[in-house]
């Protein structure tokens, strides 16, 4: 369905500034939960229950001296978190979140942009959001940074691989690269983490190495290696990195949502956009449930898991889903 | 009509820049002394030319393009740069003079192809028969080419992927001696 | 991959029934935790029940401080300004408590048992200057109280100058 290029405008601004509400709670969520879990508080002091914290936060990160290395290349320094926040925003954008309405005597899509290659543009902004990692690495002209962005970079695209070919299967049984489509065939059939537990294994894995997640923390093993790649990061600009890692958990769960528990569709459909959003929360949720209880793998441990298990699950998966879809049709 | 011809002056002026941001690149990618920009610059250049495939209503291919070259190639490139450290090549200096008449060749060849090709255009020779439909550059419409009409090219082109990656495996695989280096998972 | 995969999930049993408990945390500026009653905190100068200064500038407690925070100047005292019993006073007492390691080695060097270490620890600032104590805040009762645990529960000795003087 077409509409005007001016709401899908309002839309992408709405839809912008709600995720960085979405994601500053889900820090405060995160702290919270972890709290919990580990028999403490978490933040409390800041407003009831801590709900402004994510502002402190915020005040406090913008305030602070952005200072950076004298050996520093400056402008990709300073485009490298940019890169990051940029590609982890953009994602969004192709990920539908309700069934569209009849508002007054226009027509709203539930989602920003309904492009037929919607699958391929996410992994593919994913894949430009590594050059956050590594650009800044090797800008700050730092041993640490450089290490750290290596290590990140060969995570990520390890797993890049192992996440791509996870969702090869939903896309045969949606028979579409475009989301919408995927979900409507969802809501008309079947959901599809039935028929493919395998590959939403797979995906939950790779999706947590790739939004570098404990227990797949390498990229920033706060307690054993230095930082990583934002080592010589400070400020808001180290806030940056923070951001799109958040930003990148959110819009996989989104992703996740979408591909394998039919995105919006529920028991009661007028309240669509709810059912998204309690999946999603369900999914990061269980992500931090996951930091609360599992200790970091080893890097050797970690390039095993992504080469030798989840490539080869994924793979298989892949090959039976196509059989057995040209079987049955 | 207003706003189909605001249209075409969005078309136009993103045209512009992605070809200028192509051929500047390009330029940027030899010019510069520190492999780190040039392949920076590549980047620029592949993300420009998928910038240009998109506006030839071929989306799968910008996909494409961005996901497989920019994403996943030009990441192995900077990798193994920063890897090798801040060493800076110096300019080109003359190589084998075989390498030279080689490139002048090329170069010339490419010059008369695209006069030719203006020259075909603007004689009227080279319009379209068949208009572009709705289908084209989907990922099924091009999926379906791949696997009729180029079935052969699709799958020689397979295979030999298939072959460098068993030869990069096996040329890596080389430098480790013994196999229980590793501890187990 | 894990060998006990059984025990993994375990685990998250554990994390996640922690989410029901009350949580152990004692909320500090609401609650203090009582201190032990030999806690090193805060120092004091101390007075004889005369009102004249126990310290009598000898400066052995600034010999003995590891982390040469303590700085005394001595003076003579005269019939008219008397200030200690002894031959000498301390003109100028400074602690420097952003140095400070609270050690307690001074308290042990003191010949006449003149400074101690009191239980008080909230002695944050927001300046470096504020840290330095002067003589007349050491000698004043400290503002800042903080509770201590009953003396009886714990194996804590008399001070020898609240038994002698």
């Amino acid at each position: 369905m077409r509409e005007p290029w001016w709401i899908s405008l309002i839309k992408a601004g709405v839809i912008v500034n709600l995720i960085m509400l979405a994601f500053a709670y889900t820090t405060w969520l995160e702290r919270k939960l972890l709290g919990r879990m580990q028999n403490r508080f978490g933040p409390n002091r800041a407003g009831p229950y801590g709900l402004l914290q994510p502002f402190a936060d915020l005040i406090k990160l913008v305030r602070k001296e952005s200072f950076f290395p004298v050996a520093a290349r400056h402008p990709l320094y300073i485009a490298a978190p940019i890169i990051s926040m940029f590609t982890a925003l953009a994602a969004f954008a192709v990920i539908p979140f309700g069934a569209g309405w009849q508002i007054w005597h226009y027509h709203v899509n539930g989602e920003i942009a309904n492009v037929s290659i919607a699958l391929i543009l996410i992994f593919a902004l994913g894949s430009i959001g590594v050059y956050g990692a590594i650009i800044g690495g090797w800008a700050s002209q730092s041993k640490f940074s450089l290490l750290g962005s290596m290590r990140t970079c060969a995570q990520l695209v390890s797993y890049e691989v192992s996440l791509a070919l996870s969702v090869l299967g939903v896309v045969l049984m949606g028979q579409s690269l475009n989301l919408v489509d995927i979900v409507n065939k969802q809501g008309a059939t079947i959901w599809f983490f039935i028929p493919q537990l395998a590959g939403l294994l797979v995906f939950f894995f790779a999706m947590i190495a790739e939004t570098s997640r404990p227990p797949f923390d390498l990229p920033e093993a706060d307690t054993e290696l230095v930082a990583g790649y934002h080592t010589e990061y400070g400020g808001m600009r180290w806030g940056l990195f923070q951001t799109a890692e958040y930003i990148n958990l959110i819009t996989l769960s989104a992703l996740a949502v979408t591909l394998f528990f039919a995105g919006w569709h529920g028991p009661y459909a007028p309240l669509g956009p709810l059912w998204f959003l309690l999946k999603v929360f369900i999914f990061v949720s269980v992500f931090i449930w996951i930091r609360a209880s599992v200790p970091r793998l080893r890097y050797d441990q970690l390039m095993r898991f992504g080469w030798k298990i989840l490539l080869p699950v994924a793979t298989i998966n892949a090959v039976v889903t196509a059989l057995l879809v040209v079987w049955i049709s | 009509m207003i706003v189909a011809s605001v249209g075409n002056v969005l078309v136009w002026a993103v045209w512009l820049g992605a070809a200028f941001a192509c051929l500047g690149s390009a330029v940027a990618v030899v010019s510069f002394t520190n492999p780190f920009y040039s392949a920076l610059a590549l980047i620029g250049n592949l993300g420009s030319l998928a910038v240009l495939y998109l506006l030839l209503s071929s989306e799968f291919v910008a996909a494409a393009q961005v996901l497989v070259y920019a994403g996943a190639v030009m990441v192995m490139f900077l990798f193994v740069i920063a890897y090798i450290g801040p060493r800076t090549e110096s300019p080109w200096t003359g190589g084998p003079t075989w390498q030279t008449i080689g490139a002048v060749l090329a170069a010339g060849a490419i010059l008369v192809e695209i006069v030719v090709a203006i020259g075909l255009k603007a004689g009227g020779s080279l319009s379209h028969s068949h208009h572009v439909d709705g289908a084209f550059g989907t990922p099924s419409y091009i999926g379906r080419l791949f696997l009729t009409d180029h079935l052969l090219a699709f799958e020689i082109t397979s295979i030999v992927l298939l072959v460098a990656a068993i030869g990069g495996v096996i040329l890596g695989a080389h430098s480790r001696t013994t196999a229980d280096e590793v501890p187990s998972l | 991959m894990s060998p006990q995969p059984l025990d993994s999930v375990k685990g998250f049993a554990v994390t996640f029934r922690q989410l029901f408990k009350k949580p152990i945390t004692q909320q500090y500026p609401e609650y203090k935790r009582p201190v032990y009653p030999r806690f090193r905190g805060r120092h004091r100068l101390h007075r004889h029940e005369n009102g004249l200064e126990k310290c009598v500038g000898c400066s052995l407690c600034a010999a003995a401080c590891p982390a040469d925070c303590i700085r005394v100047v001595a003076e003579e005292n005269t019939p008219d300004n008397r200030v200690s019993p002894g031959e000498r006073y301390a003109r100028i007492y400074e602690i420097n408590m952003s140095r400070c390691i609270f050690c307690g080695y001074c308290e042990l060097a003191c010949p006449f048992d003149a400074i101690t270490l009191g239980n008080e620890y909230e002695i944050s600032e927001y300046s470096r200057d504020d840290l330095i104590y002067t003589k007349d805040m050491l000698l004043a009762e400290p503002i800042k109280k903080v509770p201590v645990a009953d003396r009886d529960l714990y194996d804590t000795p008399i001070p020898y100058y609240q038994d002698h003087s």
